[in-house]
């Protein structure tokens, strides 16, 4: 909403830029929420602590005190900042495989690992809070969860053995995953039953099967 | 560290070493948020392993067996291992599974005998 107040007219844009000179290099505006892009709410709350002091010092001018109520508290920027921390690696790895030119299959694993992993420590903090908007945050990581696992359900027979193979073929993972898997789950990974054996003799069996 | 600092993705093919919720710190202390009660979110506490992880290593490993008992086989069969498969087919995403079905190895056999 202040977004769109401060954006409204070239007037308030200038004094908005205004505002930043000779305290930033660059002097941005804040942006808007598209509802299609996914990651653009995440975008809209960077540029917004970005821009929080900028913001406050163009609130408190009189001429915009209809404007006073949208004033964001530091409660709420707490709330901005945990929910960025929340999704920071969805924004990490897709920023990061959206700038690849190459082949990024091999790291499948790895970043629903990671990704996973962060949601289920992000439960684990909040599960037992009792503050309104922290449970409202455990909730939608939940259901965010929820939707994640779906997407990895989606491996098939074939997705998954192409998914193991090339993630060992990685020169820079081989098996360091599983074996981290295998650790993590305090499993021996040289034991016969462990992720990182089935997953070399799986690879192995592929490999010289064909 | 500010709060404005551009977050940095490193721009060359290699895999972080680390990963992004786990040794990436982030554009602000957490312990600066613990106002109200307990333990909050730190890195620490978020990159712990966590017990989803035997599940999704046993469906990736099932998926495999599956696939090297009998490729052809398991591509029939699997709809009814893994019935979470349906759910999706409103969605874009479902194009990924569809696209990757064909046998890869059948492909790319076939490739080096057209060639």
């Amino acid at each position: 909403m202040l977004a769109v107040l401060i954006t409204l007219t070239p007037g308030r844009r200038n004094e908005f830029i205004d505002c930043q000179k000779a305290k930033v290099c660059i002097a941005v505006l804040p942006i808007m929420d598209v509802k299609r892009r996914w990651n653009s709410t995440l975008e809209l709350l960077k540029r917004a602590i970005r821009l929080r002091e900028f913001t406050r010092e163009w609130l408190q001018n009189p001429k915009y005190a209809e404007c006073w109520p949208l004033f964001t508290t530091q409660n709420e920027w707490t709330i901005v900042k945990y929910v960025m921390e929340v999704l920071r690696p969805f924004r990490y790895w897709t920023l990061w495989i959206s700038k690849r030119h190459t082949v990024t299959l091999h790291h499948v694993i790895t970043v629903y690992n990671d990704m996973f992993d962060h949601m289920d420590g992000v439960m684990r903090a909040l599960a037992k809070k009792k503050t309104p908007w922290k449970e409202d945050l455990f909730f939608a990581v939940k259901l965010a969860r929820q939707k994640l696992s779906k997407y990895y359900a989606e491996v098939t027979p074939t997705t998954g053995m192409l998914l193991i193979s090339v993630h060992i073929l990685d020169p820079c993972r081989k098996l360091q995953s599983f074996r981290k898997w295998d650790k993590g789950m305090d499993i021996n990974p040289e034991d016969e039953t462990s992720s990182t054996t089935k997953s070399q003799e799986a690879f192995l069996k592929y490999v010289e099967n064909e | 560290m500010p709060v404005n600092q551009l977050e940095t993705v490193p721009s060359c093919n290699l895999v972080p070493s680390a990963t992004a919720s786990g040794s990436y710190q982030s554009s602000f202390d957490p312990y600066d948020l613990s106002s109200d009660d307990e333990e909050y979110l730190t890195p620490n506490n978020v990159a712990e392993t966590t017990p989803g992880r035997s599940d999704r290593a046993a469906r990736l490993l099932t998926a495999a067996r599956l696939y090297l008992n009998s490729p052809l086989e398991a591509l029939k069969n699997w709809g009814q291992i893994n019935p979470k498969l349906n759910d999706y087919h409103s969605d874009p995403m479902e194009i990924s599974s569809t696209f990757w079905l064909p046998d890869i190895t059948d492909w790319w056999r076939q490739q080096e005998e057209t060639h």
